[in-house]
């Protein structure tokens, strides 16, 4: 289910970086995504952990270096947003990973900071966003 | 008892050594050696023990010093007694003889006021203790259902005030393609009432308790609540059947509450079957330990709950079902209304073949009797 729900989106614009948000709240995932394609990105979706193991199986598989940043809520159903992306560790390597949660406690930070990614407390302002997603592709586009 | 490091006097380093353990057979071996001591000079026994149980009593409920004062009086009363005896009957004062007796009664009264006075300041911190214990349970319960409130409110309202706000941000600045306009509103709109609904439910949930009770027929509880939730569940392909006891079950409940309680476990059960199905409402009288109580069970053909959930259902915002479906706060206030009525919820879950609440009300002794 995950993998149709991913296949349907468009995938034509190769110039545009790739975004991948993984969300359960279909209003807040609308509303990143008109946010982003603002921002000039291509947006890819998973509604959930699931979705979004599959997205990262997919992406294993294939390779390249699209999507150069994954967004994902950290409290999902079925899997949870750390979960899976700590699964998928290596085929984070060199794309800008940020994690967004409402509860931001010690445990999410040390698990967030391990992935390398960026942890972005909820609720945040879009300008906050739209930063936090300059910040991290820059630092992802010149490794240390 | 810990041995104090710079004592005053001596005396006091041997009774500070002497711990609660300690004391108890110094004490009967003493007793032994005055009560044989008494016997061989032929002194009664049971005057001796006489003196101890008003000292005792002394000691337990006024500490110390009034013990050693009764102490100290009990062994001048026993010397006054024996001069006059003595005296009555012509006999000489034996100075040695008299300081033996009465110095030896002497020592086991105050021996008795230390072995008390040690025993009760035993009981007092086991006592405290326990109660520092029970409170510190209840501060860390606390602490931790506040803490997982406090999770729960951040998540669940966190997610449509992002919504409202980045919604409120792209129109005013004027970002929304002028199409979406329109979309955007709707859904500041929809998460504004999302929000209203969840903080109603919190209060609900706090809101609790000191509610009036009436004698009710829990049956006619049941019906209308089941009346009432039949449109939803048909909507969502899910029947509710209703299976009553013959004989009526009367018991002083908060009929609005229960009625909550039971609306709760029957959308639950309802949510639990996405593909439609059969959800059983059933009441029955039942005994508990001997005592009768009323059963109301909800159960459902659903998915069931992981083994490793069960212990979490009642946990305020603890939910598995989707954003927007569930805010995890239905089963727990469910939990609290049946807590209040001095009643349990049980689960029996079966992980992909379905799951039954019981909720188990206990029923006073004279309910049985208002059956016809």
């Amino acid at each position: 289910m995950g993998e149709e729900a991913i296949a349907e989106r468009p995938t034509v614009p190769r110039r545009q970086p790739h975004v991948l948000i993984a969300d359960d709240s279909t209003e807040q995932r609308w509303t990143l995504r008109l946010a982003l394609s603002m921002m000039g990105f291509d947006v890819r979706e998973a509604a959930d952990g699931r979705e979004l193991f599959w997205a990262l199986e997919e992406l294993s598989r294939v390779g390249g270096s699209e999507p150069s940043l994954v967004i994902a809520d950290v409290y999902m159903p079925a899997y949870d947003g750390l979960e899976v992306l700590e699964a998928w560790r290596e085929s984070m390597t060199g794309r800008a990973v940020i994690l967004i949660t409402a509860f931001p406690d010690a445990v999410v930070s040390r698990r967030a900071e391990a992935l390398g990614a960026d942890l972005l407390p909820k609720p945040f302002t879009l300008r906050a966003f739209s930063e936090c997603v300059r910040s991290s592709l820059r630092r992802a586009r010149a490794p240390s | 008892m810990r041995p104090k490091l710079a004592p005053a006097r001596s005396g006091a380093v041997v009774i500070e050594r002497i711990d609660r353990w300690s004391v108890v057979p110094l004490a009967l071996v003493a007793s032994l050696l005055i009560g044989v001591g008494d016997f061989m000079t032929g002194v009664e026994v049971a005057f001796t023990l006489l003196y101890i149980f008003p000292i005792a009593l002394g000691t337990w409920f006024r500490d110390r010093a009034f013990g050693n004062s009764l102490a100290v009086l009990s062994a001048l009363l026993s010397v006054a007694g024996e001069i006059g005896w003595r005296l009555g009957h012509g006999m000489h004062l034996h100075p040695v003889s008299m300081l033996w007796n009465h110095g030896g009664s002497l020592g086991i009264f105050v021996l008795c006021v230390e072995v008390l006075r040690r025993l009760r300041v035993y009981v007092d911190g086991e006592r405290q203790s326990r109660q520092l214990a029970v409170e510190q349970l209840r501060h860390a319960e606390r602490l931790n259902v506040i803490g997982k409130l406090a999770a729960g409110v951040a998540h669940e309202l966190g997610t449509p005030l992002n919504v409202i706000a980045h919604n409120a941000e792209l129109v005013d600045a004027g970002q929304a393609p002028p199409e979406l306009v329109h979309h955007c509103c709707r859904l500041i709109i929809d998460q504004s009432e999302r929000m209203a609904a969840i903080i109603r439910q919190l209060l609900d949930f706090g809101r609790r308790g000191g509610s009036d009770r009436h004698t009710t027929d829990l049956g006619a509880v049941v019906e209308s609540t089941v009346r009432l939730l039949e449109p939803l569940a048909r909507k969502r392909h899910v029947e509710l059947a209703l299976s009553l006891p013959e004989e009526p079950i009367v018991l002083s409940v908060n009929h609005l509450e229960l009625g909550q309680v039971l609306s709760n476990l029957a959308l639950n059960a309802v949510q639990a079957m996405p593909k439609g199905g059969r959800s059983l409402v059933a009441l029955r009288r039942d005994e508990e330990r001997g005592r009768p109580v009323a059963v109301l069970s909800v159960s459902d053909e659903g998915t069931g709950i992981r083994p490793e959930d069960v212990p979490r259902v009642f946990d305020p915002f603890f939910t598995t079902k989707g954003v927007g479906e569930g805010t995890g706060l239905g089963l727990a206030v469910a939990y609290g209304i049946v807590a209040d009525h001095g009643g349990r919820v049980s689960i029996s879950t079966e992980w992909g073949r379905g799951s039954r609440f019981d909720v188990i009300l206990p029923l006073e002794p004279s309910a049985r009797a208002t059956a016809p």
